[in-house]
């Protein structure tokens, strides 16, 4: 991985993406219970199986390839057959509208991720018909896309700019508990869906934390 | 042909629903069903992936409809769409339509021949009211009326079939139902046809334009000629006896089936469940009237729960059901609603306005094909009824006037039982009726007599006519003799005091005046039964017939479903312990989805254990499940019908195979389960000695062992003298299992019907009867006479008939024992008519 001044990667390498997927399925395993608990108020307590059986798959499914568009190309379709819950097709539709610029790149720069994560928001909001302050995933992706692409354009490094953006969708994945759900099975609730934090916006937070973290400890 | 692709998120529910259209469309439609995604563990769900190959399966070229259950199941819907190549993605198209009722409407338009605009339009429309989809006035062209006479009138197949031909025709054709007074629907549109709730014996009234129509009627007439392809016809339908008729009964006995015991005289009261004629009052004062109305709202829901409180124990969870629907119709807003606004409108009197409006919403409800919603009509007149009387200040029919009555029913209803709490009811009698139904269930719990299926002459007797009704035999006398009121009262008189004294004994153990004691169970064929289980004072369950699990319906109950109903059995024991027999199908029990061969002799034929063992499947399902609601209760799994070791040893092998698997699984159950079988085959009590070592208990199952070893078939009524358990052969036959099973240490029980025959009882302590089980009814009786018996005296008296010459002498020896022997002359083992021994099966 290229290196820019201060030992920081400038570039988020094929071979990292991978690193990223494998961080996200360990992350979500962990968290399983955690995601399954949020969703039982408001859902259906499944979203923690969910993801995790998702990822289980991903990794199953993940090729040896370095073509970071082939790779988000294999997540999405994993996550597409199995996750089963309203996260798969939402997922699945934020890695594959990600994905379609990337055919054949190897490495993307900070404005390659900005992109990245401009098209993720858009494929969900597309797929759900959602926008933020609807408690969903999206509470948490869209600030954090927003921060990143501020933290790039001002100068920052990869690292830096994505833990800007992790602490952007931290606030927002925090900010969906008041909110009342206006998307998904939650949405069934009306005000009673009011003090309870989004699950699908905590597992975006996991998996953007993921990418942070795989980032920052780069070889 | 368009295609169809379902959604959902449980396979069972897209599978099932695939299989319905398919049987409602004629022509073959391609129907795919994507439902659930593949997780062992947790398969619900929608898979994208799973749609879009469903997609392309029956695309080939053609449009696909695709209907979706909830939430993500269209966003993946949505999601398979996206992931099509563009040309086929053109063809597909979002159905955004009730899932079940669009599917079958899209099929059977597709099967029609109609165009893709059509299947949509048909599909989306699919909830709406037929009003609205018609537009209701009076259509125009040709008309005829034609009386549908096939058994499911048009619904379902026949509905499918009608739809298809009508759209072989040009121009508008319309239905209207004349004898429901529906709107007029669209015949060509299968939501307009079932919407118009067209049943068997109703009227409809075709209208088509002027040239097509004599085409119309001739293919409506073929139609009804060739009966929609159905079997059968329709029964013709039953007329209420209530209908006046044109004779009167004074005096002369009537003859029913039995179903609570006891005596009682009153006056006869013929109970109807019309609503009277209530003249609107004008009043200056609405809001007073209202005001009236809804303090008899509040005061019927007090009523309703007081009746709920006052004989807690004696509602199962289901009965509460039936109160529970019952507020729920004092609380429903729509007829609330609709009473305020007619009152302050019409400025009337409340019960004009609520007497309409429940006869309205009863005939709506009535005119519905589903027998559950049928039922709510009904609900709602008895409910109508009860605010009416608070209302009119009169006592309703059932509370009704002085002097003891006897309330004569055309057919009793659960609700009916529940709610009666008049104290001068000393009675109850039917028309129709039968001793299993529900209703019967519940009222052979009631303290006063019940006598059920009298016929069409109880509804003859003159109102209030004097009747004596005899519950315990199964009579009603009207007008009877000074005599027989004598007679009776003698009875009764020791009846009463049997009944108050068998009350109090009921709870408390069976022991006999010398100390020794045994365990009184219950037979069981449904859990509809615990209510009356739980206050009988039974010890435990000593038989299970799980039949009724497998009867009536289209295929066996899977594991997870008799898993559910045996868990919610034994936690509703709380701790008694349960016996539950494996399904006894065959012999005079049959179930049509087996598809079992006619037998020439099936008593003799492929039943009990013999069948389960040859379609283990069914055996193994039974027992996991079992196995698996031993963890929540006590639980015994017992075989029927066996006849020798090898039998019992192939079944037991399979339940420990089970049981390795469940370990495996992780599963809980009990490890202890107790594995026992019935002795009801001579060759099993012959050989007793040889099968007590290898089970843990035995249970005898008199019914069949009598016949089978005197070679009496118990249905048939010329040998019925022959078939009585009393028979020394049959004795000697219980004796020897008795015997074998106290030197291999087990218990034996009975659960036979002479097992709670009185007059069996001391013979069958003698023996060393460990268990008595028989029906809960029977229960607190057993208990009282059990306290008069001496083991000493038992084991003497039995010694003495074993080596009797025949029944007769057999019973002639009880009674005199009896006689000598009882305390209290109570007249109650006189009373024993030998029909619980001769009817029934164990
Ligand atoms: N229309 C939508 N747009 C964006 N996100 C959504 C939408 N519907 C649901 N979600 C997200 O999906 C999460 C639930 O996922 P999951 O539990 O896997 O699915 P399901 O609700 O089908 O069980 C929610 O917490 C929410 O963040
Ligand atoms: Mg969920």
């Amino acid at each position: 991985m290229d290196r820019a001044m201060g030992g920081a990667p400038a570039v988020l390498t094929g071979s990292a993406v991978r690193r990223w997927v494998e961080k996200s399925a360990k992350v979500l395993a962990e968290n399983r219970a955690y995601l399954t608990d949020l969703d039982s108020p408001i859902g259906d307590a499944d979203h923690g199986n969910n993801m995790d059986r998702g990822y289980k798959a991903v990794l199953e499914k993940l090729p040896e390839s370095d073509d970071i568009g082939e790779l988000l190309k294999a997540v999405a379709m994993a996550l597409i057959s199995k996750v089963g819950g309203a996260a798969g097709p939402l997922y699945g539709t934020l890695f594959l509208q990600a994905s379609k610029p990337l055919t054949g790149v190897r490495e993307m720069d900070g404005a390659a991720l900005a992109q990245f994560f401009d098209d993720a928001v858009a494929g969900v909001k597309m797929r759900g018909r959602s926008d933020a302050g609807m408690k969903t995933m999206l509470d948490t992706l869209i600030p954090a896309a927003e921060a990143f692409r501020q933290a790039n354009g001002d100068g920052d490094d990869l690292a830096a700019a994505l833990r800007a953006a992790v602490d952007a969708a931290e606030a927002g994945m925090k900010a969906t508990i008041p909110m009342r759900a206006q998307r998904g099975r939650a949405s069934y609730l009306g005000e009673r869906s009011i003090g309870h934090q989004d699950p699908g916006a905590t597992s975006s937070y996991l998996i953007l934390q993921a990418l942070a973290d795989v980032v920052a400890e780069a070889p | 042909m368009i295609g169809i692709v379902i959604v959902s998120h449980s396979r069972k529910l897209s599978d099932g629903l695939k299989e319905l259209a398919d049987a409602m469309s004629q022509a073959p439609v391609p129907i795919a069903s994507a439902g659930g995604i593949d997780d062992l563990e947790e398969p619900l769900g929608t898979d994208a992936v799973r749609v879009l190959e469903a997609i392309r399966e029956i695309g080939n070229g053609t449009a696909v409809l695709i209907f979706a259950d909830i939430g993500s199941a269209r966003l993946n819907a949505e999601m398979a769409i996206d992931l099509l190549e563009p040309d086929e993605r053109a063809r597909t198209h979002f159905c955004d339509a009730p899932l079940v009722e669009g599917v079958l409407a899209a099929a059977v338009q597709i099967a029609a021949g109609s165009d893709l605009q059509t299947v949509l339009r048909e599909a989306k429309a699919a909830a709406q009211v037929v009003g609205e989809a018609a537009g209701s006035k009076e259509p125009e062209g040709l008309a005829r009326e034609f009386t549908i006479r096939n058994r499911l009138g048009l619904h379902a197949r026949p509905a499918a079939k009608f739809v298809q031909a009508m759209n072989a025709f040009a121009g508008d054709i319309r239905l209207v139902n004349v004898t429901k007074g529906k709107p007029a629907a669209n015949a060509k549109s299968i939501n307009g046809v079932m919407l118009s709730e067209v049943s068997a014996h109703d009227t409809i009234r075709m209208v088509a334009p002027p040239p097509e129509a004599s085409a119309v009627f001739a293919a409506v007439e073929e139609l009804i000629a060739t009966n929609f392809g159905e079997d059968e016809l329709a029964p013709m339908p039953r007329t209420s006896a209530s209908v006046p008729q044109d004779r009167t009964i004074t005096s002369g006995i009537l003859k029913g089936i039995p179903i609570s015991k006891g005596y009682a005289l009153g006056s006869i009261r013929h109970i109807s469940r019309a609503l009277p004629e209530i003249a609107a009052r004008q009043t200056a004062d609405p809001e007073a009237e209202i005001a009236r109305f809804e303090a008899a709202l509040a005061d019927a829901e007090t009523e309703l729960r007081q009746l709920l409180e006052a004989e807690d124990n004696r509602f199962s969870s289901y009965d509460r059901k039936i109160f529970e629907a019952h507020v729920e119709v004092l609380r429903d807003p729509e007829m609330y609603e609709r009473v305020l606004k007619s009152v302050r409108a019409r400025r009337i009197c409340a019960e004009a306005v609520w007497r309409d409006v429940v006869a309205e919403t009863s005939q709506t409800y009535a005119a519905l094909s589903d027998p559950l919603l049928r039922a709510r009509g009904e609900d709602v007149i008895d409910v109508g009824l009860r605010v009416l009387h608070l209302l009119t200040g009169t006592p309703s029919e059932t509370h009704a006037g002085q002097g003891e009555v006897v309330l004569a029913f055309d057919d009793l209803r659960p609700s009916d039982v529940l709610t009666l709490n008049a104290d001068n009811v000393v009675g109850l009698c039917t028309v129709f009726g039968g001793k299993t139904s529900h209703a019967g269930i519940l009222a052979s719990s009631l303290k006063i007599p019940v006598v059920f299926a009298v016929g069409r002459d109880l509804a003859a007797v003159a109102e209030n006519a004097e009747v004596m009704v005899d519950g315990t035999n199964g009579i009603v006398t009207v007008a009877p003799e000074r005599e027989a009121i004598v007679q009776m009262e003698t009875a009764q008189f020791a009846w009463e005091r049997r009944l108050a004294a068998a009350e109090a004994v009921k709870k408390l153990s069976a022991v006999t005046a010398d100390g020794h004691a045994v365990r009184v169970a219950a037979n069981m064929a449904s859990p509809d039964e615990l209510g009356a289980i739980a206050s009988s004072g039974a010890d435990e369950i000593g038989l299970f017939r799980t039949e009724f699990l497998f009867m009536r319906r289209s295929a066996a109950p899977d594991e997870e479903e008799q898993y559910a109903l045996y868990r919610r059995i034994v936690q509703g024991l709380g701790g008694l312990p349960l016996t539950a027999r494996t399904m006894d199908i065959g012999g005079d029990k049959q179930v049509a989805y087996m598809d079992r061969p006619p037998e020439a002799n099936p008593n003799l034929g492929w039943r009990g254990l013999r069948y389960s063992l040859d379609v283990p499947e069914l055996l193994d399902t039974q027992l996991s499940a079992l196995l698996r609601a031993s963890a929540h209760g006590p639980v015994r799994i017992m075989f029927p019908l066996v006849s020798s070791l090898d039998e019992f040893r192939a079944a037991r092998h399979r339940l420990d195979r089970i049981k390795e698997r469940l370990d495996r699984e992780g599963a809980a159950f009990d490890k202890n389960v107790e594995v026992g079988i019935m002795v009801e085959v001579p060759a099993a009590a012959l050989t007793a000695d040889v099968l007590a070592p290898e089970v843990d208990f035995f249970s005898i199952g008199t019914n069949d062992l009598t016949q089978y070893v005197l070679a009496a078939d118990r249905a048939n009524p010329k040998v019925q003298n022959l078939f009585d358990p009393f028979h020394p052969a049959v004795l000697r036959l219980i004796d020897r299992t008795i015997r074998a099973g106290r030197d291999s240490g087990i218990w034996t029980g009975m659960c036979g019907a002479m097992a709670g025959n009185p007059l069996a009882a001391p013979v069958l302590t003698g023996l060393g009867l460990d268990e008595f089980s028989m029906n809960p009814r029977d229960i607190p009786e057993f208990k009282l006479i059990y306290r008069d018996l001496s083991l000493a005296d038992c084991r003497a008296l039995a010694d003495d008939v074993l080596r009797l010459p025949s029944a007769g002498a057999v019973r002639d020896a009880i009674q005199s024992f009896l006689d000598g022997h009882s305390v209290e002359d109570s007249g109650f083992v006189g009373h024993e008519s030998g029909e619980s021994d001769r009817i029934g099966r164990d």
